[in-house]
């Protein structure tokens, strides 16, 4: 019970830190994972190959090109392991809501804000989202797993959902 | 390990089945970006 408490008070004080990642079922980097290990994760998961994309390393310079120039809570949202980013139809960034904001003990509640009923991000989450950005400048960062080539921005009547995942 | 990232996947699956007409959801394997995270200057 105390030690439940104890990793209750990390979590909160955490925020978007990583500290305390490992303890709530999150990849936290391993640097012997295997493509193998991930491709079973991602079987787990449900992705279909044409759904699964990689997120290049050099993504991280981009993200650190922001340092100073927005808060830190911002920059260390952009971190985090598993993260919501929703676009627009024409392809703007809405809001990004990663897994530090989400809450819950044991299990992450991504039902807090409205899975699987609606898809409604809270205010904090629109502020995470620089308005500039926009999917095509981020499929850049990105490739097909399948193939290792660029993936398209195909054109969606609603908007565009990323689910960035470990 | 990758419990929560299960999770949140059947929890947008089931957004999906009720909603997502329209709505275009790709997943993005994200584990360079936590080698980032420890060192930024890694490419």
């Amino acid at each position: 019970m105390r030690s439940s408490i104890l990793i209750l008070c990390l979590f909160i004080l955490a925020g978007c830190n990583r500290m305390v990642v490992g303890v709530f079922g999150i990849h936290p980097y391993d640097h012997n994972v295997t493509w193998e290990k991930k491709d079973k994760l991602a079987r787990r998961m449900g992705i279909k190959q044409h759904d699964y994309l990689v997120l290049h390393h050099r993504y991280a310079r981009r993200v650190e090109e922001r340092r100073g120039k927005e808060p830190d809570k911002h920059v260390q949202a952009k971190y985090q392991p598993l993260q919501l980013r929703w676009y627009s139809p024409g392809g703007r960034i809405q809001w990004i809501v990663p897994n530090c904001d989400v809450g819950g003990f044991p299990n992450l509640r991504w039902d807090h804000f409205g899975l699987p009923d609606t898809l409604i991000a809270p205010l904090s989450s629109r502020a995470y989202a620089d308005s500039a950005w926009t999917i095509t400048e981020d499929l850049l960062y990105m490739s097909e797993r399948k193939n290792g080539l660029p993936p398209t921005h195909e054109v969606a009547e609603k908007g565009h959902l990323l689910v960035y995942w470990t | 390990m990758g419990r929560q990232s299960v999770r949140l996947a059947r929890n947008i699956e089931r957004w999906r089945k009720r909603h997502g007409a329209g709505i275009h959801v790709r997943y993005v394997n994200a584990d360079s970006l936590l080698i980032g995270f420890d060192r930024p200057e890694v490419e």
